[in-house]
């Protein structure tokens, strides 16, 4: 079990840049389950979820050189790329394809994917972490943060005057920095 | 961009999601450099969004971990078979020893013949001969010494500090790097001398890759410098410890030492 060498995460990223096979079983171990959670969050479908992942980590064998520490935490690089594969799958053809088929309790969901924008609520599984965020936080920064949102797409999508969302948003975070961070 | 617009848009977060295009980012960037709080800030609503991200971690099946691994390695099979061959690293020239080694076949050539022409001053020849063999030696390691201070000393030398990583606490190493030479200098620091057939192989990170830009032996109290002389042109260094002769790629758990980028 290779996740069992105990590295930093600058001798990891130093040695996957050399695209070192043991290196890449470190990151897997490491960070599979955040990198599929995250897509899986998004995708909310399995089979769709594991061809992003493994999308995903060809994606960094093949970018790890752009990656710059003094900009980003390894973490948040990772993600962003996680994120970004996801929202490719359910703009793909197979996805919505893949959705048309489902059976009839999905049917919402499925005319939901087709517009593109209503899925987003709709596979965000808003009953989860309920104690960190208010339901209406929780659903502002995960249209955000697992979406892409921006905030005008946000005040669009939930009929909510900009200002508002810019608020909530605002609290939102604070909510977040207090409770990892132990910030406000 | 202006602070303001910073500060109430969603410029920050789509920065800190990787969504900007290139041009804003830079701005952010700039703006960020200009405003610590602002930057503190920043980091801090980016820590709090990982630890939010981490909420939501989930295994994947176990099928899924080959499946990629397997990709992995043929993408590396493929580098192999495309790749350029290996930078050459030129080996170091000691002009100095070379002119010493000259002047030290005159001298014994020299004692030679005088050996040959009159036995009665064998002896003082033997004198000269060593006489001539010591100087030669000195005069060696002084210039020696005298280029490698001059080395030092160029305006284009930058100090490289080599800082330990969490598996090989409180070692360290300086490493002098001359750009415009593509020589690199390295001083041992409290690195100890292997005898467990391993050998430090230093890395230099360009465009991105690390390449070895060779391997060098630590000696128990020793001041002197090393020197590498390569062709490289590195933005940072790293120093791990590999079988004598050294590896292709470094071996994660085996990187010591890494700079900060140069």
């Amino acid at each position: 079990m290779k996740d069992k060498i105990e590295i930093t995460e600058e001798q990891l990223v130093f040695a996957l840049r050399s695209k070192s096979t043991v290196a890449f079983e470190i990151l897997y171990d490491r960070y599979s389950a955040l990198i599929y959670g995250i897509i899986n969050k998004i995708v909310n479908n399995t089979e769709f979820a594991e061809d992003a992942t493994q999308e995903t980590f060809i994606k960094i064998y093949n970018n790890i050189e752009k990656f710059d520490a003094t900009k980003a935490r390894f973490a948040t690089w990772l993600i962003n790329i996680a994120r970004n594969t996801a929202l490719d799958v359910i703009k793909s053809k197979n996805y919505n394809h893949s959705a048309k088929n489902q059976n009839v309790e999905d049917v919402v969901n499925t005319v939901d994917r087709q517009k593109q924008t209503q899925v987003a609520v709709d596979t965000i599984d808003v009953k989860k972490h309920v104690g960190l965020l208010e339901p209406d936080l929780q659903l502002l920064v995960e249209l955000f943060y697992f979406k892409a949102y921006t905030q005008q797409d946000i005040a669009d999508e939930l009929n909510m005057p900009l200002g508002t969302v810019k608020t909530k948003m605002r609290k939102a975070l604070e909510v977040l920095r207090k409770h990892y961070l132990d910030k406000p | 961009m202006t602070l303001e617009e910073l500060k109430n848009g969603d410029q920050l977060n789509l920065y800190l999601m990787g969504l900007l295009p290139e041009q804003e980012a830079l701005e952010v960037e700039n703006l960020l450099i200009n405003n610590p709080e602002l930057l503190i800030e920043s980091k801090d609503t980016e820590d709090a969004l990982l630890g939010y991200a981490n909420e939501f971690r989930q295994t994947p099946p176990p099928s899924l971990k080959s499946k990629i691994m397997g990709e992995i390695e043929t993408l590396n099979q493929a580098n192999i078979v495309t790749q350029k061959a290996p930078i050459e690293i030129k080996k170091s020239f000691n002009w100095y020893s070379i002119a010493a080694s000259v002047l030290l076949c005159v001298s014994v050539g020299l004692g030679y013949t005088l050996v040959q022409k009159n036995a009665r001053i064998d002896d003082l020849t033997a004198k000269i001969v060593a006489n001539d063999l010591q100087l030669a030696e000195n005069n060696s390691t002084t210039a020696s010494y005298r280029e490698t201070l001059n080395s030092l000393y160029q305006n284009d030398v930058q100090q490289v500090k080599l800082k330990s990583t969490d598996t090989a606490k409180n070692v360290f190493a300086t490493f002098f790097y001359n750009k415009s030479k593509k020589q690199l200098l390295i001083h041992q620091g409290n690195l100890e001398e292997r005898r467990d057939g391993m050998q430090y192989q230093v890395w230099a990170l360009i465009d991105g890759k690390p390449i070895s830009a060779g391997v060098f032996d630590a000696a128990s109290d020793s001041d002197s410098l090393k020197v590498i002389k390569t062709d490289l042109n590195a933005q940072l260094f790293a120093v791990s410890i590999e079988k004598r002769g050294g590896a292709e790629t470094p071996t994660p758990e085996r990187i010591i030492l890494i700079s900060g980028r140069i």
